[in-house]
């Protein structure tokens, strides 16, 4: 991708965060100017910033309509209310949605004018006190509203193409006929001009099919682009066609149509005076005198009703082929649209008084020059006084205007009044540029007076010695007279003086870089291939175990260990310094959540403060970017289902505003986010009731779970406890996919809740998802891996002190009760008659807030690892969590517990 | 080599006019604002100054009243570029000593021609 346009991306999505921000802050807060300053300048810049690319001018149109809106805000002239808000936020949205286009597919989708323009339109609405309603009538905004922009940027009337040399080929009704449909605000029909690679036919593209095939074709032509050649030199695979195409589809349509051969196809929008050109036999002006006569007098005064009678009168008279009564037709036409253009009704007065077109091109247009082009071209202002004197026909024009515009600029600065503070240093720079320039033109004798000037000027402390020499040197550049006599080559400075020692160009290197900006793939990659060290090391300990067993050198194996040792902690480091590049502050998720938390209550009709703690906490960027979707879940579920209506609340004693707080917390190495609201809370029996109606819970479970257990049934699939399906939560599906995410990066998941007193979600997440540490256990001669964080305590319990509570095998350890669970059993890889032992090795480990003691035969090491996900058929195979290759190149099944538990 | 600060709070457009210059045979630094641009300023005599009008901290008007009442950096050649293209905005931008007002987006051809032409030099008294 164009660096350049990265960069816009990148600082866009900046920006607009901030922006957002300080539109919440605002909201919150009408009276903050500096919020108010902040997001106007973020706004700006972003206008700036875009203006760079010119096929970004959708985009650019929008943010700059939204700034000058913003603009009015602040200066005291509008009040930002909620409805003005949300038309922002829809802004934001837009701006956002079409940044990550941009990331895409490098242009902005084909729907761009259309959505910048009504979003432009609802805007000034709004801002011009219509309440800036979503549902305006579509009829009634036509060709009014748009009016109402800056001309200069959005009119949407004033967009297209305004000259089309080729009008002429198309048949006079059918350009009547777009003509009037779009003064009427019908839309506009585009046009579009195929040129076909001459390879194409290579390519497999079919043109004449494309063309035939494009939606609403209302006229087309083909012809060819160079001369034919003789019939013996044509080359029929060279394709030299070139299709004009007139559609009366939307704009975004024809170009889908168009997509796969974009690079060959202008599509454009014409304003409708372009299609207005009369065509005929050139005729006689005389018999039209007489209406030529009046009609310039009622189009002057702008009588159009009596003007149209004439036309009419004057069409019966005139013979139809002719030039004269084209132009009739014409004007019949245009004075028929609400809103004539006089410039246009002259123009084709003028085509009947002559007889045939006026070679000088139409004036008039709503005042445009019509030299202004295609408007989505070339920037046309490059600013400077715009004085473009007649070229010097020298071969330098370009350098020689450029030298006006400046010498013209200077002369401007030491008009302007400036402080007399400052008065000294602008002689000093008027000077030190009017010689610079001088001297590139090649007037060294002017420029030889120029320092004499700035002192004269200095003495006197008025610019006029300057302002002189300025007038000398202006003079013969603008008249032509003086030939430059080096041309543009502006490194090689002429023998001045070469003063001191030029400082050296690491002269400013006490300066150091701060921040890098890397590629995420760059970082991953580098995180893949640490994470590849870590694993590739383990296989040390296990040479060093074959060093002393098969080969019995216990001298050797002693050197790798130590070996192992340095090469261990040499990787952890290394594991770390990348983790630590990788770690992102929760608040780039955070910073999304006061916006959600604000158009939800708006929707909802609650009130809900937000409430954020610890967005400084860090964690590895993609367990935070996987954050915010169950985040989302979460804080919806919270205000839909937990937060009660204001009344409800009043009724209850509490505030009438509920509070969400989002807390985010370090705990060794895992984040603990936690989602507290105050509303109403859950009640455990209603869950079981509603999850045994769902059929979620069998009979006999509904009388042994647990309270705690009942908490963790809304992470169950379909389970939804909402009276009623809200459009903002309550489909059953996301407090799955909290789950699911919670599981996918290894966390767990903490429910408590109080009914009437609020509830509080605590998902426990790794700080970093790439390495896994897990504990290896032996069941059945298969080794097994459980994840670290479950982990409680391994311990022995002796064969007798198993008991069976509830027809489950039990162990007290501590005062706990903590059901057994016979892995060999339940994945059908023990045998079972290994009853006969004394005591069993029990790992205890905890799931979804619970204890379960897992039976196996024998504890092993614990060893960091890649988890790789089963794949392919596997995938199915819930139970476990994934794979892993050990050192020693076996493979390692690693459970999922959460599902052990499940199927239990 | 000439040198020339651009003080833009916005990345890309540094980036855009940073290449325009560097064609232009400068050798350019960066500042974000006004207070960085001065900063800079005080340490590195500049050939060209490419300043912004909007920015945080120390807008380009404020930034060029400085420059033009600090003896050290008096005289340096001022372009300010600005999004905006009105009178009263190019009028402002003379009143505090801007040698040339240009409006966004500059044509890089037109633009590079231009800051070439205002900086031939070093520093002339």
């Amino acid at each position: 991708m164009n660096p350049l346009l990265a960069e816009f991306i990148t600082e866009t999505r900046e920006l607009l965060e901030r922006v957002s921000q300080g539109f919440l802050v605002l909201e919150r807060n009408p009276g903050d100017a500096e919020a108010l300053n902040g997001l106007f300048r973020g706004m700006h810049t972003i206008k700036g910033s875009s203006g760079i690319f010119e096929e970004l001018g959708s985009l650019t149109r929008l943010v700059h309509a939204a700034e000058d809106v913003l603009d009015g805000v602040r200066q005291g002239q509008q009040q930002l209310t909620p409805e003005g808000a949300d038309i922002f936020f829809e802004i934001l949205d837009q701006v956002a949605t079409w940044v990550d286009e941009l990331e895409a597919s490098e242009t902005l989708g084909p729907g761009a004018g259309e959505a910048s323009v009504q979003l432009v339109r609802r805007l000034r609405q709004w801002a011009s006190g219509g309440g800036g309603r979503a549902e305006a009538k579509p009829g009634h905004e036509a060709p009014r509203e748009t009016d109402a922009l800056p001309s200069q940027e959005s009119g949407e009337n004033n967009e297209g193409v305004r000259e089309l040399p080729w009008a002429a080929e198309v048949p006079e009704a059918l350009r009547r006929e777009w003509f009037r449909a779009a003064a009427e605000g019908a839309g506009r029909p585009v046009v579009v001009t195929y040129t076909p690679d001459e390879a194409c036919f290579f390519a497999g593209d079919d043109p004449f099919h494309t063309v035939r095939n494009a939606p609403g074709v209302a006229w087309g032509t083909v012809q060819a682009r160079e001369p034919w050649p003789d019939l013996g030199e044509l080359d029929p695979y060279r394709c030299v066609l070139e299709f004009r195409l007139v559609c009366t589809a939307p704009e975004g349509e024809v170009e889908e149509w168009f997509r796969y051969v974009a690079d060959q196809v202008r599509v454009e929008t014409v304003v409708p005076s372009a299609w207005v050109r009369p065509t005929g036999e050139p005729s006689d002006p005389e018999p039209f005198g007489a209406f030529v006569h009046d009609a310039r007098e009622w189009a002057r005064g702008g009588r159009w009703e009596n003007l149209r009678r004439a036309v009419g009168t004057a069409l019966g008279v005139a013979g139809p082929e002719l030039l004269s009564a084209s132009a009739l037709r014409w004007l019949d036409t245009v004075l028929a649209t609400s809103d004539p253009d006089p410039g246009l009704v002259e123009w084709l007065i003028e085509c009947v008084a002559r007889g045939e077109v006026p070679p000088e091109g139409r004036q008039g247009e709503a005042g445009r020059p019509s030299g202004a082009g295609v408007s989505a071209g070339e920037p046309a202002e490059t600013g400077g006084s715009g004085t473009s004197p007649a070229p010097l026909g020298d071969g330098h024009p370009d350098l020689v205007a450029a030298a006006v515009e400046i010498l013209e600029a200077q002369r401007t600065l030491l008009a302007s009044p400036v402080d007399p503070g400052i008065r000294r240093g602008v002689l000093r720079s008027v000077a030190r540029v009017a010689e610079s320039v001088l001297i590139g033109v090649g007037q060294t004798e002017v420029a030889a007076r120029v320092s004499a000037a700035l002192k004269a000027s200095q003495t006197q402390g008025g610019g006029e010695p300057l302002r002189e020499v300025l007038q000398d040197a202006l003079a013969p550049l603008a008249a032509g007279l003086a030939g430059p006599e080096e041309d543009e080559a502006p490194s090689q400075t002429p023998a001045k003086k070469p003063e001191g020692p030029v400082p050296e160009p690491g002269g400013n290197g006490g300066q150091k870089v701060r921040v890098l900006r890397v590629d995420q793939a760059r970082i991953d990659a580098l995180m893949d291939l640490v994470g590849e060290l870590v694993v590739a090391k383990n296989a040390l300990p296990f040479l060093a175990r074959k060093a002393e067993d098969v080969f019995q050198v216990r001298e050797l194996a002693r050197e790798i260990k130590n070996q192992h040792a340095v090469i261990n902690r040499i990787a952890e480091e290394l594991q770390g310094a990348v983790m630590q590049v990788r770690m992102v502050p929760v608040s780039h998720t955070f910073q999304r959540f006061p916006r959600l938390v604000r158009d939800l209550s708006r929707k909802l009709g609650k009130k809900v403060r937000l409430l954020m703690e610890g967005e400084e906490t860090e964690a590895d960027k993609n367990v935070v970017e996987d954050l915010t979707e169950p985040l989302v879940h979460l804080i919806r579920n919270s205000m839909d289902h937990g937060i009660e209506p204001p009344d409800e609340r009043l009724a209850a004693g509490k505030t009438e505003e509920g509070e969400i707080r989002l807390r985010a917390v370090q705990l060794d190495d895992q984040v603990l986010i936690e989602v507290i609201d105050d509303g109403r809370g859950m009640d455990p029996e209603h869950l079981k009731r509603k999850a045994y109606e769902k059929g979620i819970l069998s009979e006999e479970r509904l009388d042994t779970i647990t309270d705690q257990e009942a908490l963790h049934l809304i992470f169950a699939p379909g389970f939804s406890t909402a009276p009623q399906v809200s459009n903002v939560s309550g489909r059953g599906v996301g407090m799955d996919a909290v789950r699911a995410m919670v599981d996918r990066v290894g966390g767990s998941v903490a429910v408590e809740s109080e009914p009437g007193r609020g509830t509080c979600i605590r998902l426990s997440l790794p700080l970093s998802m790439a390495v896994t540490r897990v504990m290896i256990v032996e069941v059945g001669g298969q080794m097994l891996g459980v994840p670290i964080e479950s982990v409680v305590e391994t311990v022995r319990v002796p064969a007798d002190g198993i008991h069976r509570i509830k027809g489950r095998e039990t162990v007290v350890l501590r005062d706990r009760l903590v059901p057994l669970c016979r892995l060999g059993r339940v994945l059908a890889l023990g045998r079972e008659t290994a009853d006969g032992r004394d005591e069993e090795a029990v790992l205890v480990v905890q799931v979804g807030g619970n204890e379960l003691g897992l039976v196996v035969d024998r504890f092993h090491e614990g060893v960091d690892i890649i988890l790789k996900p089963l794949e392919g058929i596997l995938a199915g195979f819930r139970l476990y969590a994934g794979t892993a290759l050990l050192g020693d190149g076996r493979v390692l099944l690693v459970l999922n517990l959460r599902e052990l538990v499940a199927c239990l | 080599m000439r040198r020339a600060l651009i003080v833009d709070d916005a990345v890309t457009v540094r980036l855009y006019h940073r290449k325009i210059l560097e064609e232009a045979g400068f050798q350019v630094e960066e500042a974000e604002n006004g207070v960085e641009a001065l900063e800079k300023a005080l340490v590195t005599p500049y050939d060209l100054l490419l300043v912004d009008v909007n920015m945080p901290k120390m807008d380009g008007y404020t930034l060029l009243r400085e420059v033009r009442s600090t003896p050290e950096l008096e005289g340096v050649p001022a372009i300010m570029i600005s999004t905006e293209s009105e009178k009263h905005d190019r009028e402002h931008a003379y009143r505090v000593g801007a040698n040339l007002y240009l409006v966004k987006p500059v044509r890089p051809e037109a633009f590079r021609l231009l800051a070439a032409l205002m900086a031939r030099n070093g520093e002339s008294r």
